[in-house]
């Protein structure tokens, strides 16, 4: 029986998983496995949307090169969600271009008027 | 060129603003080649100032100028400035993530955090360097606001998408972070800046948009026009985080670059073409958050 590898991202990284070069680091350090794997969440308290878009990412990319299965194991439901909206994203482009008003000032009382009313 | 900087702010978010821009009229229109701020008679010192004053110092010094801080008998600014290492930022260099935290613990019963300039490049020292910072950073506002749940993840998430745009595409050396919290007045401020090449420069570098004018690239940042080549999954840091702290939180947000500013709260938003002189030539964003728990606010509605 092939026994999944665990992994203690909060000990690889900090309880703050902040920058894609972050998960790039990470993943250079699973490189050489071809077990099945666990990625261990606990202790994780923030995944910012870098991250989690880069994980998401270079998750699937890894598990099609190593044709291996990476499990999330542990995750709070913070780190959940985080990794729920950047899979919703990933190929959507349905933002919509606001157009904002563009507003100036010839006086320049009437832009210090208007910075102190904000 | 002396500079005095006010006996102290008051609470209004526009007043720091309104001075830094027009010291930047006033110094775009005299160019010297020496600069004196002048704190002599400062007791409070807004944090929009303190970035404000850091970003466009290191902006000067860059050029080859001399700035200079003058104190005078002036013993409250000096002591305030030595706590919160101001102006070259806290010396993290050589530190491990725990250290760090072991040396910041003090900031935990303050209401500010030290200056920060964290470093921007993409090489591993300088990402690993960052993440450390920004983490102990996240430590000290959690330990110093006392929120938990939806609203200090919504505070991780605005530090971590406007300093990550920084990072991301400023080109300055260093980026800028600096915050005081307000806990009479239930709310934060924050100052986010960098001395690089300013949002128009990026997207005519990008080759990914060419706005005509400051205005019209700070319009592409807010609605969150891709500077990169996998567009579809990036661009959502400042048009997720202005809609969060705006319409989730009711806060405030304003970002400048060049000679164009943006303005956002939970009832309008405006783009304001600004006199040529006052450009800047970077980028400087400032946040006020609201910091009362509130149960009202989804986190996630807001991430997409």
């Amino acid at each position: 029986m092939n026994l999944a590898k665990r992994i203690f991202v909060s000990e690889k990284a900090k309880n703050f998983l902040i920058s894609r070069e972050a998960v790039t680091s990470l993943f250079n350090e699973l490189s050489n496995t071809n077990a099945e794997l666990e990625l261990d969440f606990s202790n994780v308290e923030f995944m910012s949307r870098s991250y989690a878009d880069q994980f998401h990412k270079t998750k699937l990319e890894f598990e099609q090169q190593h044709n291996v299965k990476i499990h999330i194991v542990n995750a709070n439901e913070e780190v959940i969600n985080m990794l729920q909206v950047v899979s919703k994203t990933q190929n959507s482009n349905n933002r919509i271009f606001e157009k904002i008003p563009v507003f100036r000032f010839s006086k320049p009382k009437m832009l210090s008027d208007y910075l102190f009313s904000i | 060129m002396e500079v005095k900087i006010p006996d102290r702010f008051s609470d209004n978010f526009g007043e720091p603003i309104n001075y830094l821009l027009n010291f930047l009229i006033q110094l775009n229109e005299e160019n010297p080649t020496e600069i004196y701020f002048d704190f002599s008679g400062s007791k409070f010192i807004s944090p929009i100032i303190i970035g404000g004053i850091v970003a466009i110092t290191h902006s000067l010094k860059n050029q080859g100028k001399k700035v200079e801080f003058i104190f005078r008998q002036n013993t409250i600014a000096p002591t305030y400035f030595n706590t919160i290492h101001f102006p070259e930022g806290y010396n993290f260099s050589h530190m491990s993530s725990a250290e760090m935290n072991d040396k910041l613990e003090n900031y935990n019963l303050k209401t500010f955090i030290p200056l920060i300039l964290f470093p921007t490049a993409a090489n591993k020292a300088d990402s690993s360097l960052r993440e450390n910072v920004l983490s102990a950073i996240n430590s000290i506002l959690k330990k110093q606001l006392k929120l938990t749940g939806n609203v200090i993840e919504a505070v991780y998430y605005l530090v971590d998408e406007l300093t990550n745009n920084v990072s991301d595409h400023s080109e300055s050396h260093k980026g800028i972070l600096f915050a005081q919290f307000y806990p009479t007045k239930n709310y934060m401020d924050i100052c986010i800046a960098d001395f690089g090449r300013g949002i128009k420069q990026t997207y005519l570098d990008s080759g990914k948009a060419t706005p005509r004018t400051h205005e019209e690239a700070i319009e592409f940042a807010i609605n969150g026009k891709s500077t990169k080549n996998q567009t579809i999954s990036r661009g959502f840091g400042i048009s997720t985080s202005r809609r969060m702290l705006t319409e989730g939180l009711k806060g405030k947000f304003f970002p400048c670059s060049g000679n164009a500013m943006f303005y956002q709260n939970s009832e309008k938003q405006e783009i304001i073409a600004l006199p040529e002189k006052a450009n800047y030539s970077g980028c400087l964003i400032a946040l006020r958050i609201p910091t009362l728990p509130n149960n009202q606010f989804n986190f996630y509605q807001y991430t997409q």
